[in-house]
């Protein structure tokens, strides 16, 4: 069973498709990232998958219900965080977690003890009693995961959960959705963040203009795009010969001998980096400093998007 | 840049007409307008030939009734469409964040409150504009001098130019525009004492020697030989206007970063204290009702409606009860207490004060409950939730409901002591057997019990699809006053052109069933028969109008709960 299935998901605002037959399976305990520039269809399919758009071609299913046929089934089984807070400023921390352990139907005799547990797995026992309007962004952010987990949902979908956060909150949010990882939840996040989609998600999707550009995990992306890396070395007395014999090594595109170090540039897939070391070593060579640059999200993201929106 | 240019410069102004011309609602809204004056003023001319004299020659010398007319139509437009218009004005630059970068600018506050200023006043003016056509047709008839055309003009210029500035300092000194409507509308009635007391001196010091003066209003000054009076008040009204942009201007800094406000929570919450601290003062702190439980049960959209909004909390409309029940004591117990009395009816104005506060705080409630959401962005949070989406408006309105129910008391006792008071004091016994007595006490009754809940819904609906509350406060006022209004005119468009079987259309208004006084109410149309049939035929059309309100209530209704999903984009089964 998948716990996101989408098959050819097309949306459409009047003249403006926004979502352009987007397909996805997301086996049951996956962090889904979903990447792309503004406008591109992230919240789009998004809120398909929470119920909240239901003029949309194609099939959506959550946990196997069909999300067109019964969605209020499919409410059970989700927690939606929005890219704003959605947070009742009138109430305080507790009236606004048990608004809503009474809207997901949960017993009178259960909501203090699942109240008491998602404030404390979201760090907000302390607040219990403050008035929401109160609280800072990144308190009020983790309130809003604090509330999709009253009802303990298998999937999650987070749409930008970490905008707008400063540094602190957001390693506290990427914190917590590492523990609802290790929850077994399936978590579908969309973010801006890309080096922190890289950490924390098992599969990540690019989109752009509607369409899925690349879909994978983050080293099958690399892998795919055939982006070149670079290792910084440091050895202990260089020669010409090393560095020529280095630039004759297949899989090596290019080699800058600068003033503390030689940069090697290297095809992804033709040549390890782990090979890479061994030759060095195997030239003789004593080996002060060997760092691979690791291509961020950054720039797999740019060099598969072209900035264009749906 | 010389001096010329900087002072023809106005960056503010044009970026400010620029955007009203590129809005369809502006000339939608001049559309409907012109619509409204010219369908008005066709009715009129129409109603003059149509009263004996040959069609045309029969309106000669008839213009001062269709001066008056224009008149009044521009007044309340200029009442009722200008704070609609600036209240905006500078609470829009708040709410979107961009009065930082003005000020940030070279404008100085004086020039941006004085271009915000001026882009209202032109606006306002292109409606004026429109009715220039019909001043013309009106000198023509005859009937009203040019001087006085000019005085209304001036009169009117003046009007506008005080709800503009007024409008202007609201807007300035709130943070949103909705504070800054409800608030000028009360800075306008309050002006309007100020203004009227000079007046009365003055009329008082030109007529003191003249003994056979009668007091009446409107002042016998401003209808005859009053020029003094006007000149008078027409500069008390600029001057007040200066002084009200003067502040404006000084105030636009200090106040531009003001956070939202719940004004008329924070007017509960102080009486609140002060009830609380008379509490604790004279009986210790004993609370007969208390609150009530803290956290909701299994119906959380109710228990927020009912427990945490202003208006839907039972103490706060305990208070709106209280303000409508108080003068309706007072007047009851004075009637009970002076023997002296023996009118049939002590209570006319009443009705008409009830159903207006009734209007106002119905219409700001039920346009309030999916605006309020949508302001807070709580929406979609809401709707993910398994509650079914019927529920969910059930919920809504609850607090509405209750409301309604708060609001029916001063009807209740108002409709008991009418008719305690027509059977004992007027008639000298238990129950009246006067068939107009029952007349106005049924459909009081039955308007109570259907109009309240056909307003929620409507104003529901408008709340649910227009994207501010304050549009869909307008718009359910107007549709309101259309429903009223409307039967009334296509009753007189009827008789004009002898479409005798429209005539009954009148009966459709709820002004005649509320306000038996008004137009003859709904028995006018029956009295030329006999006794018993006028009286038949009086309740068979009051059948017939409640049952029609019935079914538009149900349709409204079955709509609003239909229609909710889909326009809030929510996916149903």
């Amino acid at each position: 069973m998948l716990a996101v299935d989408v098959q050819d998901l097309k949306v459409r605002y009047g003249k403006l498709e926004a979502v352009k037959g987007i397909s996805l399976q997301i086996p049951p305990g996956e962090v889904f990232g979903f990447i792309g520039p503004n406008g591109a269809g992230k919240s789009s399919t998004i809120r398909v998958l929470a119920t909240l758009q239901p003029d949309f071609l194609g099939s959506a299913k959550i946990m196997d219900v069909n999300i067109r046929t019964n969605p209020q089934l499919v409410r059970e089984s989700i927690g939606y965080v929005p890219d704003f807070f959605g947070v009742y400023e009138d109430l305080t921390a507790r009236e606004y977690l048990h608004f809503f352990a009474a809207a997901y139907r949960l017993p009178m005799s259960k909501r203090k003890a699942v109240v008491d547990d998602v404030l404390q797995l979201t760090d907000l026992t302390g607040k219990i009693d403050s008035q929401v309007d109160s609280l800072s962004r990144g308190m009020k952010q983790r309130l809003s995961l604090a509330r999709v987990l009253l009802h303990d949902p298998a999937v999650l979908l987070l749409d930008e959960p970490a905008s707008g956060l400063d540094p602190r909150a957001r390693i506290e949010m990427r914190e917590l959705l590492k523990a609802l990882k290790e929850m077994g939840k399936t978590i579908v996040i969309s973010s801006h963040i890309l080096h922190e989609l890289a950490q924390l998600c098992t599969r990540i999707g690019i989109i752009e203009t509607g369409r899925m550009v690349a879909q994978g995990s983050v080293a099958e992306i690399y892998q795919r795009l055939g982006v070149l890396k670079i290792v910084h070395v440091q050895v202990a007395h260089q020669t010409p010969e090393l560095i020529a014999q280095i630039r004759g090594l297949a899989g090596v595109t290019q080699v800058d001998d600068q003033v503390d170090r030689i940069s090697i540039r290297i095809e992804e897939g033709k040549l390890e980096v782990e090979d890479l070391h061994d030759f060095i070593h195997s030239q003789g060579a004593r080996i002060r400093m060997f760092q691979p640059e690791v291509m961020d999200m950054e720039t797999a993201f740019m060099k598969l998007t072209e900035g264009h929106t749906a | 840049m010389n001096l010329i240019e900087r002072f023809f410069s106005l960056p503010l102004l044009a970026k400010d007409l620029l955007e009203q011309a590129q809005n369809p609602r502006t000339y939608l809204l001049r559309v409907v307008y012109a619509l409204m004056l010219y369908g008005a003023a066709l009715f009129h001319y129409a109603d003059l030939n149509n009263s004996g004299a040959a069609a045309g020659l029969a309106s000669l010398g008839r213009g001062r009734e269709f001066f008056q007319l224009l008149v009044n139509v521009q007044t309340l437009a200029i009442l009722l469409l200008l704070p609609a218009i600036t209240c905006g004005a500078l609470t829009v630059e708040k709410e979107k964040d961009t009065l930082a970068l003005l000020l940030l600018t070279k404008l100085s506050p004086r020039t941006i409150i004085v271009e915000k200023f001026l882009s209202r006043l032109l606006a306002m003016g292109t409606y004026q504009l429109l009715s220039l056509p019909l001043f013309a047709i009106v000198y023509g008839m005859g009937g009203v001098e040019l001087s006085g055309i000019l005085w209304a003009v001036g009169g009117l210029f003046c009007l506008t130019i005080v709800v503009a500035s007024v409008s202007i300092l609201c807007s300035t000194w709130f943070r949103t525009t909705a504070e800054a409507f409800m608030i000028a509308y009360g800075g306008l009635v309050v002006l309007s004492g100020f203004l009227f007391i000079p007046v009365m001196m003055l009329r008082e010091m030109q007529y003191a020697r003249n003994p056979g003066f009668q007091s009446g209003f409107p002042p016998a000054g401003l209808q005859e030989n009053g020029s003094v009076v006007r000149i008078a008040v027409g500069i008390q009204a600029l001057i007040f206007s200066a002084v009200f942009l003067g502040i404006a201007a000084r105030v636009l800094v200090p106040r531009a970063f003001v956070p939202a406000r719940n004004l008329i929570l924070e007017w509960f919450q102080f009486l609140d204290r002060f009830f609380n601290e008379l509490n604790e003062h004279t009986t210790g702190g004993v609370v007969l009702i208390p609150d009530g439980e803290t956290l909701p049960s299994f119906q959380p959209v109710a228990w927020r409606e009912t427990r945490k909004k202003s208006l839907g909390t039972f103490r706060y409309q305990f208070r709106i009860l209280m303000l409508l029940l108080a003068p309706l004591v007072l007047v009851i117990a004075h009637f009970m207490t002076d023997g002296r009395n023996d009118f049939s009816s002590p209570f006319r104005g009443f009705p008409v004060f009830f159903w207006s506060v009734t209007v106002i705080c119905l219409i700001i409630h039920s346009t309030g409950v999916i605006a309020s959401e949508r302001i807070r962005q709580t929406l979609d949070v809401l709707l993910v939730t398994p509650m079914k989406s019927d529920d969910i408006v059930l919920a809504k309105l609850s607090g509405v409901r209750r409301l309604i129910k708060i609001l029916s008391v001063p009807f209740v006792v108002l409709i008991g002591f009418q008719g305690i008071w027509t059977g004992y004091v007027v008639n000298r016994s238990r129950f009246t057997n006067d068939p107009n007595f029952w007349l106005e006490l049924v459909p009081a009754t039955l308007g109570m019990m259907i109009y309240m809940p056909v307003m929620m819904w409507i104003g529901f609906q408008f709340g649910l699809r227009l994207r501010t509350q304050m549009q869909a406060v307008l718009a359910t006022l107007a549709t309101v006053a259309a429903i009223c209004l409307l039967p009334l005119q296509l009753a007189v468009l009827s008789d004009v052109y002898g479409l005798p079987g429209l005539r009954w259309i009148r009966l459709l208004s709820p002004l005649l069933t509320l306000f038996s006084s008004f137009n003859g109410g709904v028995s006018r149309e029956f009295q030329r028969l006999q006794w018993p049939d006028w009286v038949l035929w009086s309740v068979v059309a009051l059948m017939i109008h409640f049952f029609i309100y019935g079914i538009i209530w149900w349709q409204l209704r079955r709509n609003g709960l239909r229609s909710f999903s889909r326009i809030v984009h929510r996916s149903e089964n």
